[in-house]
């Protein structure tokens, strides 16, 4: 397409040992963007592993002048914090569980049937992103209030876990999808019964996809306040606690719980990197 | 009205060699095919001399400019791709009009332009269409019509019916071939398929690997193979390649001697490769002067023809002859090949 | 039972195999699916629907408006809409943009190139309280923005780009942090829908003599429009709901209507202010939404297959 036809010519330039502006340009762009990426993340980590007495230093330098622990170790050890950590990660080890319990039946019955309905299933699936988290966060509050939930692990989890399921659906199904019916016919045929035959053909060919779905889940359960914030006051999780903290905390503490939200993103996007597009199940029709 | 001249071109894609110092003449309005299996560089050259590939060594002159340099939309040139790339979102009569647009011709220059490359390729009813909308034989007008609407110097086309079922490929040809004599273009034409090469190019550019083998009108490629791989390349079946070994003048094949007059080059005693038509050889029940002996293995009723498969000695051989012949599996035949149909394609080491 | 060839999705119903329960393989579908479904409806419909009831009913069940005219003659209100449009306003052309130039950027054949789509992802995973946190130390009056300007002695003290009082500073933090934190997305979204377009296309557009840019204009755009009205429709919805980067830089000095449902239910405990809140932030969502159907709206006939 356009900049691959320009760059493909560019490309082969390459053997005549030129290079041209344009792609001098399109590196310094490059670059530029790259540093607007990074620069944030440098300069909290900077914040955050910086002495204590530094933050009163003003201006900050950019370069680091020592590394300490001093903010860190005051935001793990503030109260509250650990429990909130841990509760995130229960509430996201929970949402992944229900979301693919839930969801992989679902996909697999949109990747193997047609059924009257299926086409709008799909369309709601994928437009159900658009009901805000704010309208259905203060409804839930009140049937939890009603139910005596409120407050309460379970409560997230269960809104996580809808939140990520439209999600894991469409991922489910596009992965079942890949794993041709074949195979299970094959398995059946050799007397496996349905279900077996899912279980031992269709689910080990589908490891990878579904690691994925999970670890979608895991990361929007991980990073999402707002319900958070609602459903609870004492069982908090992680971001909770921090929104509930962020009027009186020191500054410290804010960098140092910042740096502590932000480490993880790496990580995760080193594994999401394969299916990044699958997870939003755009093409161009 | 242009001719192109391809010099020493090579290309390198990090450790393979997809063309290899390659050159090629098209005339002035010849049409020229590109012929080759998958990977041996055709594409590789027809997108080099549309400007999508550089060479890495090499010039491209088109009508005594060197293009080497100059992007694709300056050289000229028009081209028709194997999937045709019709623009989705615009009507048929847009997507016509496209490269005059970005030329600046004046819309009713454009209409007028338009409207008689749709008569041409007779889409004229389908402007109003969008291409998802078309069947594949006349997405593949609108893209003809595309190219020709420019009134190029060259048109390019990369195996352009390789989509189209059977039938209408075989009547695109016939259409293309008339078109683009009567537009008085050069064409330049890449397909894998021998039967459109022959048919619709003054020459034919037989390539390999990155290289040239043989390049000539479709007469002589067929009948004066210059390899082993040309000479299996063209014609259905593909020519016979018999193991044999060098006389005077003469080759002896499985203990018998068929002249073939003086080959400069090739020393008494040296195994060669033997080439010969299926179509160029007699067969009869009778053994006649230096007519050698063979089994029918498999008879192919084909309809114009008979296709026999024999075994002659340890080598297998087909022979083409009139439907009348009666022969079944397991006769004692004899085959003579006629006067002057023998081709000398190399020695036996070649692998075939 | 095979007497479909199934790469494709087998038909519900089997005419031509009896046998135990066979009255329930054609349910078999609705059952896989029955559960989510059920799950989806309890969790996400119905909440819908019920804080519509919520804001429109009195304590007794009553049908009633008083919620909302509360709401409208509450302190922030008109300040809180204010706010949330004008962050759309900014923001979405923004990232738009930048994000178009990114894909293109992305899609050319740079060398780490793999490196540059890693780093311009990772935003992806960073919850939108964290990009609040990291912008605040940098737009803080004694953080990194002002330490770097009066370093270069721009200035000579540092400004209050978060001050209460300093609307134009808190907008252009929140638009910093945002754009930031979410135009991996948009880039992705955008990426995909570039890869969909065959690169013959543009080949085809340049021999016929378009510039780069006008390949860009004229095949590239146009052909992006569906997975651009997808993109701003999820980035719009989400944009509307900004809520903790606005917390974290702002405090309760940028009123939107997100953090105003939240106060309303989390610190007042007042339930029907929040719903009415939550109401008219899905409904101006969905108008926004609509008018972008409308403006993008590409005809059927160029798609369809």
């Amino acid at each position: 397409m356009t900049t691959a036809v320009a760059t493909r010519t560019a490309t082969a330039a390459r053997g005549r040992r030129r290079v041209e502006p344009g792609r001098l340009l399109l590196y310094g762009c490059a670059i530029l963007v790259t540093l607007f990426m990074l620069t944030p993340v440098y300069l909290i980590a900077l914040a955050a592993l910086s002495p204590a007495q530094a933050i009163f230093d003003y201006p900050h330098p950019l370069i680091p002048t020592g590394i300490s622990l001093d903010n860190i170790q005051f935001f793990l050890t503030f109260q509250g914090i650990v429990p909130a950590l841990v509760r995130s990660l229960i509430v996201g080890g929970l949402t992944v569980v229900l979301s693919l319990l839930l969801g992989c039946p679902a996909g697999y019955a949109l990747a193997r049937y047609w059924f009257r309905g299926k086409d709008l299933l799909q369309l709601m699936l994928v437009n159900v992103r658009a009901i805000p988290m704010v309208i259905i966060a203060v409804p839930l509050l009140v049937t939890f209030i009603e139910l005596n939930l409120d407050d309460s692990v379970i409560s997230v989890a269960l809104v996580h876990a809808a939140i990520t399921l439209p999600l894991t659906i469409l991922i489910s199904a596009s992965v079942f999808v890949r794993v041709p019916a074949e195979l299970e016919e094959a398995a059946m045929s050799l007397g496996a019964g349905r279900l077996g035959a899912v279980l031992r053909v269709v689910l080990p060919n589908s490891v990878p996809g579904l690691a994925t779905a999970a670890l979608f889940a895991f990361v929007t359960s991980w990073n999402e306040v707002f319900v958070a914030v609602i459903l609870t006051l004492r069982n908090t999780t992680l971001p909770a606690a921090l929104v509930q903290q962020l009027q009186e905390s020191p500054v410290g503490f804010r960098f140092a719980g910042g740096l502590c939200l932000t480490i993880p993103a790496f990580v995760f996007i080193f594994f999401m990197r394969p299916y990044l597009f699958n997870a939003f199940g755009v093409g161009g029709r | 009205m242009a001719d192109i001249r391809i010099e020493q071109i090579t290309k390198r894609y990090g450790g393979t060699v997809a063309l290899d110092d390659v050159s090629l003449m098209v005339h002035d309005q010849e049409f020229m095919v590109l012929l080759g299996p998958s990977g041996c560089g055709k594409t590789t050259l027809l997108r080099m001399i549309a400007g999508f590939e550089r060479p890495d060594e090499g010039t491209i002159v088109i009508d005594g400019r060197d293009v080497t340099e100059v992007p694709p939309g300056k050289r000229g040139l028009a081209m028709v791709f194997q999937s045709y790339a019709l623009f989705p979102h615009l009507k048929v009569f847009d997507n016509i009009a496209f490269g005059l647009r970005m030329h600046g011709v004046s819309p009713p220059d454009v209409k007028q332009r338009v409207g008689s490359a749709a008569e041409l390729m007779q889409i004229a009813r389908l402007l109003d269409r969008y291409p998802t909308q078309l069947s594949g034989g006349q997405r593949q007008r609108v893209a003809v019509a595309r190219a020709l609407v420019m009134e190029p110097a060259v048109i390019l086309m990369d195996e352009p019916l390789s989509n189209l079922d059977a039938l209408l490929r075989l009547q695109m040809r016939a259409e293309l071939k008339r078109l683009l004599h009567e537009a008085k273009t050069t064409a330049v034409y890449v397909t894998h398929d021998q039967i459109e090469a022959l048919s619709m190019g003054d020459r034919t550019a037989v390539m390999r690997d990155g290289r040239l083998l043989q390049v000539d009108t479709p007469m002589m490629v067929y009948e004066h193979p210059g390899d082993v791989f040309v000479a299996q390349f063209i014609g259905t079946p593909p020519m016979n390649v018999l193991r044999a070994r060098m006389g005077e003048r003469e080759v002896d094949v499985e203990g018998h001697a068929l002249s073939i007059g003086v080959q400069n080059g090739y020393r008494p005693g040296e195994e060669v490769a033997v080439g010969v038509r299926a179509e160029k050889i007699e067969v009869s029940h009778e053994q006649g002067d230096g007519a050698l002996p063979a089994e029918v293995a498999v008879v192919e009723p084909l309809g114009s023809h008979l296709l026999l498969t024999l075994a002659l000695g340890s080598q297998v051989i087909k022979v083409a002859t009139h439907t009348d012949f009666q022969v079944k599996p397991h006769d004692q035949v004899w085959l003579r090949p006629e006067q002057g149909s023998l081709r000398l394609l190399g020695r036996a080491a070649e692998e075939y | 039972m095979s007497d479909q060839i199934a790469a494709t999705p087998r038909v519900g119903r089997r005419a031509t195999r009896g046998g135990p329960r066979a009255w329930l393989r054609p349910l078999v579908p609705y059952l896989l699916v029955a559960p989510s479904a059920v799950f989806l409806a309890f969790f996400l419909f119905w909440p819908a629907v019920k804080a519509f009831l919520i804001a429109f009913q009195t304590a007794g069940g009553a049908f009633t408006f008083a919620n909302l005219q509360a709401m409208v003659h509450d302190t922030d209100f008109g300040l809180s809409v204010r706010n949330t449009f004008v962050l759309l306003a900014i923001i979405i052309p923004l990232e738009f943009a930048i994000a178009l130039a990114m894909a293109v950027l992305a899609q050319s054949r740079l060398r780490g190139r793999g490196f540059f789509l890693y780093v311009w992802s990772f935003p992806l995973a960073i919850s939108d309280l964290a990009a609040g946190l990291v912008w605040f130390s940098i737009f803080t009056s004694h953080g990194y923005l002002n330490s770097a300007l009066q370093d270069a002695h721009i200035i000579g003290r540092p400004i209050g780009f978060l001050d209460y009082t300093n609307v134009p500073g808190l907008i252009v933090a929140v638009v910093a942090a945002e754009t930031w934190r979410s135009i991996s997305l948009v880039m992705v979204v955008i990426m995909s829908g570039i890869q969909a377009i065959p690169s013959e296309l543009g080949e085809a557009a340049s021999i016929l003599g378009a510039s780069a840019w006008r390949r860009f204009t004229k095949v590239t755009l146009p052909l992006l429009k569906p997975t651009l009205q997808v993109g701003l429709m999820l980035r719009t919805t989400t944009a509307f709901q900004v809520f903790a980067v606005v917390l974290a830089l702002t405090g309760s000095g940028l009123p939107v209507l997100a953090t105003k449902t939240a106060t309303w239910a989390h610190g007042a405990r007042n339930y029907q202010m929040a719903a009415a809140y939550a109401v008219l932030l899905l409904l101006l969502s969905s108008l926004v939404t609509i008018a972008y159907l409308t403006l993008l709206r590409t005809p059927r006939e160029v798609f369809q297959r």
